[in-house]
């Protein structure tokens, strides 16, 4: 947005131009540079008290006419005003504002002066490192914004990273609304060029972002795309090349290795070992050949699976802008392969933004982007998934039969565990392939000074076309294909109408009103067919398959209707008082019900305006801000909750009652149960902050502290058995209740000499309580859960207290069906005598006690080395991973295990704390335990950047304006003492934090270059 | 302001068209009617599939009970280990929490089935249809049917009828004894307004209710009624014992002879309707016969050493059985159902001879596949790939031999027609004879290898308690693996005495009985916790 007021600023200059016509004039000219020494693009050149001024053009240079002896002011956007002298051939550095007040922050349907915010607000900064493997721009968000918690997925294209914004405001869906130009969406950002965004702000209280009403309780993310700009043709293009590595993988038993340690197992068990690799002798002894012949083995199935990949990223944008209008083009394509051989995620995508002024009175845009993504993902957090598979696949077995084709562990080791390399090969022609279409067109009029009318029109559009092939793993297989096709289509038409107005330069007042209406559709297909004569690509299409044929669909809808308003008065730039109102209907509530309205009262105080307010060095500003506000959330999964539906079908509600041994009559069963009272969830949040700023401005400060109460939270009570099969019905039953605070510090060094540095850091907090959930349960969930009075997603199971070391010590502990010496000791909470259900409690928390994101970005004349770190501190995984590792009575009996079972509990190796190894588990050790839980804080570094500008001279040689290269090493190191792959497992049910085997997380090396002409 | 208005006012007026959207694909509660009775009967038949989300769901809480056998001393888990479905491994060895999945599966089938009977109850007491008396029976002998499955597995249970809510039901608000007395009731009246014949052959006539009536009635000693109804079945003519043993396992014989009350199976919809109970339980077959079976349900030694007979062709009663294992080299005489009912090694299984190969954890489950659920793995009926050896076969929740055997063993609890209780065994025990055939396909049988011996009950020596002795014993290996044994020892009373004996005995072979015990406490099922705990403290 700040570049269309540099368009705005720039046509008034112009406007000015004209009337200029006096004599004692004299040339002001000369460079103005940045820190660094690059030209800024667009810096305003003002002669001190006139309205007559100038802006910088492409390479830094500017040229205004201005009464001898005149001073010029000049100000950019994030960089500290000055004024000097004019003269000729004057060479300018800006120093960087720590919090630049002029900021304009897109909020609500229009833009505001940072310094007039009275709600919390968080700005990304687009300037510090970011991913350049990934496609997606969540995981070059995540630890940069206070109080905005992102989780990323490691699978190509990271289509499942999750945001929360201030923790958890609910127990459904805690995805934030985005607002990408204006227009609404909840689409994931993978497909979205992060080389096109300008701007990114988060709405986290209530008061800015209730505005957007029903769908905001969870925060409000604006995302502002790229403008053209700098009044002249500009060429950009970017590319990079970054190798992913593997980071970490588990230390498996070897071949013999296991033999011995299943061996043990099963002595142990009392059980006379035997095993079709190992034969039946006293100790094992390894097959040579397998039964079918082929040679046995010692593979290491994570490096037949994995394996580094390259991603290429080339972006490359076309802009200018004039006072008639500005237009960019841009284009983008990320290649990204995935470790896991087979997996990748391409996209291809375009933009075209444009805006054009017809007349002084009416303006026309749009921005547009059409974007086409494939991507080919695998089975993870899954126990059946390749990363499990390949951690837990025997070594024993190879990859390949002595014929050349794949071995088969299903008739090898009679083990229904695939081989993971045939998996991934056999799904080498799958495709999900996806496009989406998002834009907007507007058209605004201003009729009179002050007032703008608005109308704007969004439409997205976004399509998958799948196609999975199942091709044989083993001759009695049988091959089949199916395919989805699906769209869903959202229309928004929002119409504005915005009135600011200036009572004697003292009472300025900013009205809003206006109209949303949304409407949703999807709409679905899927085809099925089996049996096919050959498995190869081509060949695989429905019309040639000959076997059963299936086919399904259906469509669905919502729609939202809105109305608006909004009201902010600003006395003197010393007090800030904002008014909303918003009222929604939705499609989604039974008629009678279906409307609400969200209210928000807001307030600021700027303190360091006041004339009692001391002038001083030390504090530069000074401004308190309270605000309260409620916002709702319909994050229901149905769009019809309030219906009770029946539903046809040929599953598993028909029947055989002809007795034909092969057709079903269509039975009628209960689909779901509506509820009419339904209504939206409601989430009151109340803030106090300050924003500070000190030293001249290289210090700032931001401070919040929220309290935020979720009411009439939507639950599904769980149903009893007796009520029939979906009888589940969404209610609004629960409350929530989250406190926490953030801090954000922001600091810019002077120069010191060739020198500076700059850093940021942010901390946040939030503690989160379930207060309640419904009438019918105090808990729901299994080994984690939602509890009335604990943060959402406690782990919940029974306390393991060691191993028992003697028989003396297993005779006196509780009644434990299975314990023995060596196995595990369940502690009897109740004291009753009986390990059972009473003795579990609650074992650990998956929300962290404190989030922090650490940038340094330090400057030496044409370098810039840049880092940044992130972690999360006190929070615990449910590492169910430990099952297959440690224990032999897991997973199957040709399954493999960590290389830390050989230093298992035994009489002689009394010190370890890994149970007995045995191959039954008469001691119910996988019940959930504190076994199973660590501590998962960790430390981070993500990123490790240098960058080199070329100079002026290389440049002109080049007929270039600016070019710099640049090497960036991901995910550097991360300190932890999490002892699975990595810390950052995805968010599961309840915001648990549980590591089924997620995709391996990449260590990543780029290099890249940046050409501007 | 004005584009605002315009938009304002348009906005308006499209509002209350634009936010009124209905369910698509689906019918709402208030169009339920006259038309969806019949649609309603169909998915409350489709309970007996006990198939209502997941697989696990099917086969750890299976209507065919046949996890209620490997806690019996018929049969074992199966699998590749013990740690595999560690939920029936614990029902093996009679570990049991409130936890265990197959509390959950269980009770959750009986009662989704339950509730769907009740829905069509409800659209038929509210349609404007003729004959409702005909249909609310045939709806009242599914309840009955889900009742008596959950009055003789768990502990207590909540019972309700379709007039009442659920959601308000105790599990003590009725003694085991008062639901019995309902169950009863219910089938009292469908044998009285239920035809003789349906045109559909899977739903139920009058003699489905008379026999389960026995059943029920033989569940609580009842015997003049187990008499009454056994004959109400025996006396129709509508059934007979098979010709050969082996007819249980084939498509033709679905709803023939002695198929009284069948769960009917099928293909339908890319096998989403076989049976799912067994879907564990085929065997692992070298050679890919039935696919990768998984193996599970395997008969146990001591029920093979069940089937000795001896030189009369009579099994051993008295305790007096050679104390060898049968084996592939055991020169006794065996009853030729044992080769129907589970695989044995060196023996034709199906036409295919059976190997040590086909035994998927030899070392820990030893090599008796259960059989009575597969078909000829030649036949065009069988599903090629997964789900392995799945066919259309049905399952018979009640058959003829087992009315058979119900009225003789009622007879000798009475002490009256002695005669004809012998004889009713003897049937059965005929039908074995016959049925030692090596031609008759798929071969099961190697009278070469093998010696087969069956032979009928004398007259002499025939007293009431060597009586009870032989018809109990005919039960067990009649109906080996078909989910009865657990519930007829419960019902003799010797449940924990037979099982801790078997488990303390077969601990030699099978070393993860080690240990086991099982007390009277444990023999019915506690209600799944998970239950408990959502149930307002209105289950204990």
């Amino acid at each position: 947005m700040d570049n269309l007021k540099k368009v705005f600023l720039s046509f008034m200059f112009f406007m000015m131009v004209c009337g200029v016509a006096n004599a004692q004039k004299s040339i002001a000219s000369g460079t103005i540079s940045d820190g660094s020494g690059a030209g800024v693009i667009g810096a305003t050149v003002m002669e001190k008290s006139s309205a007559n001024g100038t802006v910088t053009d492409m390479d830094g240079n500017f040229k205004l006419e201005v009464s001898r002896g005149a001073t010029l002011v000049i100000s950019y956007i994030g960089y500290q005003t000055i004024e000097l002298p004019a003269s000729a051939g004057m060479k300018v550095t800006l120093k960087e504002n720590a919090n630049d007040l002029n900021e304009v922050i897109v909020t609500g349907y229009t833009t505001q002066r940072k310094a007039d915010l009275t709600g919390a607000v968080s700005v990304m900064d687009m300037k510090g490192t970011m991913s350049e493997a990934d496609p997606n721009m969540l995981s070059s968000m995540q630890g940069k914004l206070a109080g905005v918690e992102i989780v990323t997925d490691a699978a190509p294209g990271s289509g499942s990273s999750s945001i929360r914004v201030r923790g958890m405001s609910t127990i459904n869906g805690n995805d934030p609304l985005y607002i990408i130009d204006g227009v609404a969406t909840t689409e994931n950002l993978n497909s979205l060029n992060p080389a096109d965004i300008e701007s990114i702000q988060v709405l986290k209280d209530a008061s800015s972002a209730s505005i957007y009403g029903s769908r905001a309780a969870n925060g409000v993310i604006i995302i502002t795309t790229k403008k053209g700009k700098g009044n002249r043709l500009t060429v950009n293009v970017n590319y990079s090349a970054s190798l992913q590595t593997v980071a970490k993988t588990y230390d498996m038993l070897n071949a013999q290795q296991w033999g011995e340690a299943y061996w043990t197992a099963n002595k142990n068990a009392g059980i006379k070992p035997s095993h079709p690799f190992y034969g039946s002798g006293d100790t094992p002894q390894l097959v040579s050949t397998l039964s079918d012949g082929t040679p046995v083995a010692d593979t290491n199935w994570q490096d037949e699976v994995y394996s580094s990949a390259w991603t290429h990223n080339l972006s490359a944008s076309v802009q200018n802008s004039s006072e008639r209008g500005s237009m960019l083009f841009s284009g983008n394509y990320i290649n990204q392969d995935g470790l896991m051989n087979e997996t990748f995620f391409r996209r291809y995508s375009v933009r075209v933004n444009s805006d054009y002024n017809i007349s002084k009175y009416v303006k026309v845009g749009e921005n547009l982007m059409v974007s086409q993504w494939s991507n080919r993902g695998y089975g993870t957090q899954d126990d059946r998934g390749i990363p499990y598979t390949a951690m837990r696949q025997h070594p024993a077995i190879p990859v390949y039969a002595a014929d050349g084709t794949f071995a088969n562990p299903m008739t090898l080791a009679a083990s229904d565990i695939a081989n993971p390399v045939q998996v991934l090969y056999n799904g080498r022609d799958n495709d999900n392939a996806s496009w989406r279409i998002f834009g907007n067109g507007y058209l605004e009029v201003y009729p009179v000074k002050g007032l703008t009318l608005k109308s704007n029109l969004g439409y997205e559009h976004v399509q998958f076309n799948n196609k999975t092939l199942n091709r044989k793993t083993q001759s009695s297989d049988v091959t089949s294909m199916s395919r989805a096709f699906g769209e869903g289509d959202t229309w928004t038409w929002t119409n504005t109408a915005n009135y600011i107005l200036d009572l004697n330069d003292k009472h300025h007042f900013n009205f809003l009103f206006g109209t949303e209406a949304i409407k949703y559709r999807y709409d679905n297909i899927s085809a099925f067919r089996n049996q096919y004569a050959f498995e190869d690509v081509d060949y695989m299409q429905l019309d040639a398959g000959e076997g059963t044929q299936t086919n399904g669909g259906g469509q669905s809808e919502w729609a939202l209707f809105s109305l608006f308003g909004k009201v902010d008065y600003n006395f003197m730039d010393r007090y800030l008082l904002s008014a909303t109102l918003r009222r929604d209907q939705t499609s989604r509530l039974y008629k009678d019900n279906n409307s609400g309205i969200f209210p928000a009262f807001s307030a600021a105080w700027r303190i360091s305006e006041e004339k009692f307010f001391p002038k001083n060095k030390v504090v530069n500003d000074l401004k308190l801000r309270v605000a309260w506000g409620q916002n709702g959330n319909s994050a229901i999964s149905n769009n019809y909750a309030s219906y009770t539906t029946y539903a046809y079908d040929q599953g598993n509600g028909a029947y055989d009652l002809n007795g034909t041994n092969n057709q079903t009559v269509a039975g009628l069963k209960a689909a779901a149960t509506g509820n009419k009272d339904l209504k939206w969830e409601t989430t009151t949040q109340t803030n106090i902050g300050f924003d500070a700023s000190f030293f001249d401005q290289t210090l700032s400060l931001t401070f919040d502290y929220y309290w935020k109460n979720t009411h009439d939270m939507l639950t599904v009570p769980p149903t009893l058995a007796v009520a029939g099969e979906n009888a589940a019905m969404w209610m609004n039953t629960g409350d929530m209740e989250n406190h926490g605070w953030e801090l954000n510090l922001g600091y810019h060094s002077p120069q010191y000499g060739d020198f500076s540095w700059n850093g940021s850091l942010n901390v946040s907090q939030y503690k989160n309580k379930v207060k309640k959930l419904n009438d019918f349960v105090t808990t729901i969930g299994g080994d984690y859960r939602l509890i009335e009075g604990q943060p959402m997603g406690v782990y919940y199971g029974y306390v393991y207290d060691g191993l028992f070391q003697t028989e003396e010590q297993v005779a006196n502990h509780a009644t434990q069906e299975g314990k023995g010496v060596g196995r595990m000791i369940f502690r009897d909470l109740d004291g009753n005598g009986t390990i059972d259900e009473a003795d579990r409690t609650i074992l650990g928390d998956p929300n962290p006690d404190l989030s922090l994101g650490l940038n340094l970005d330090l400057n030496y004349k044409n370098w810039t080395l840049s880092t940044f770190f992130s972690g999360e501190f006190g929070f615990d995984i449910y590492n169910t991973t430990k099952r297959q590792l440690l224990f032999m009575s897991y997973g199957g009996t040709s399954t493999n295990r960590s290389a830390d079972i050989l230093n298992a509990w035994s009489t002689t190796n009394t010190s370890s704390t890994i149970p007995a190894l045995s191959v039954v588990d008469n001691n119910n050790e996988m019940r959930m335990s504190n076994c199973y839980l660590e501590d998962g804080s960790y430390l981070k570094m993500k990123y490790i950047k240098l960058a080199y500008r070329f100079p002026a001279s290389t440049l002109k040689a080049l007929h270039a304006t600016a070019l710099s290269i640049y090497g960036q090493m991901e995910n550097v190191f991360t300190i932890t003492g999490y002892d699975g792959l990595d810390p950052e497992v995805p968010l599961s049910s309840y915001g648990s934090r549980i590591d089924i085997g997620p995709y391996p997380r990449s260590r990543t090396f780029t290099l890249g270059v940046n050409l501007t002409f | 302001m004005g584009m605002a208005v315009v938009g304002l006012s348009m906005g308006t007026v499209a509002c209350s068209d634009m936010l009124d959207l209905k369910p698509q694909g689906q019918i709402t509660g208030e169009q339920i009617d006259t038309t969806a009775v019949s649609a309603l009967m169909a998915s409350a038949y489709a309970g007996l599939e006990c198939h209502f989300f997941g697989n696990n769901e099917s086969f750890a809480g299976p209507i065919t009970n046949w996890v209620m056998d490997v806690r019996s001393d018929d049969a074992y888990k199966g699998g590749g280990g013990v740690s595999m479905e560690a939920n029936i491994h614990q029902l093996e060895v009679n570990n049991i929490n409130a936890d265990n999945a197959t509390c959950l599966f269980k009770w959750e089938n009986n009662y989704y089935a339950i509730s769907r009977v009740h829905k069509a109850m409800n659209a038929i007491e509210n349609s404007n249809l003729q004959d409702k008396a005909a249909l609310l029976s045939e709806l009242k002998t599914l309840r009955a049917w889900f009742y008596f499955d959950l009055n003789r597995v768990f502990k207590n249970i909540a019972y309700f009828d379709e007039t009442e809510d659920p959601n308000s039901k105790t599990t003590s608000e009725f003694t085991k004894a008062e639901i019995y007395d309902k169950i009863k009731q219910d089938l009292k009246d469908a044998y009285a307004n239920l035809p003789e014949t349906q045109t559909q052959a899977g739903r139920f006539n009058k003699y489905v209710a008379a026999a389960l009536m026995a059943k029920v009635c033989a569940q609580t000693s009842d015997w003049a009624d187990v008499i009454t109804y056994s004959d109400a079945v025996i006396n129709s003519g509508k059934y007979a014992l098979y010709d050969n043993y082996g007819d249980m396992s084939k498509l033709a014989f679905n709803n023939k002879k002695e198929a009284i009350l069948a769960i009917q199976f099928s293909t339908a919809n890319n096998n989403a309707h076989i049976n799912y109970n067994n879907l564990l339980n085929t065997t692992y077959s070298d050679g890919n016969l039935f696919g990768n079976g998984d193996d599970f349900f395997l008969g146990s030694q001591n029920l093979v050493n069940a089937f000795k007979t001896d030189d009369n062709g009579l099994p051993y009663l008295n305790g007096n059985a050679p104390t060898e294992n049968v084996s592939e080299t055991y020169e006794g005489n065996v009853d030729p159902r044992l080769d129907f009912t589970v695989g044995r090694i060196g023996f034709p299984f199906r036409g295919h001879l059976y190997t040590k190969g086909w035994c998927r954890a030899y070392d820990v489950y030893g090599e008796y596949s259960g059989k009575k659920g597969l078909i000829d793995p030649s036949s065009a009926d069988m599903v090629q790939g997964f789900p392995w050896g799945a066919s259309g076969l049905n399952f018979n929740l009640i058959r003829y031999a087992d009315i058979l055997l119900l009225k003789a063993e009622a007879e000798v609890e009475l002490s009256q027609n002695m005669d004809d209780a012998r004889s009713l065994v003897n049937q059965v025990r005929q039908k074995a004879a016959r049925s030692v055939d090596a031609q008759y396909t798929p071969v099961d049988l190697d009278p070469n290898k093998a010696f087969y011996a069956v032979g009928l009950f004398p007259a002499t020596g025939w007293t009431q308690d060597y009586a009870r002795k032989a018809v109990r014993m005919e039960r067990r290996l009649e109906l080996a693996m078909e989910g009865n044994r657990w519930f007829d020892l419960v019902r003799w009373g010797n449940a924990v005495s037979t099982v801790n004996d078997y488990m303390k005995s077969e601990a030699k072979l099978r070393t993860y009985y080690d240990g086991a015990t099982l007390s009277e406490d444990e023999v019915y099922l506690p209600v799944p916790v998970s239950e408990v705990d959502n149930s307002h403290g209105l289950y204990k």
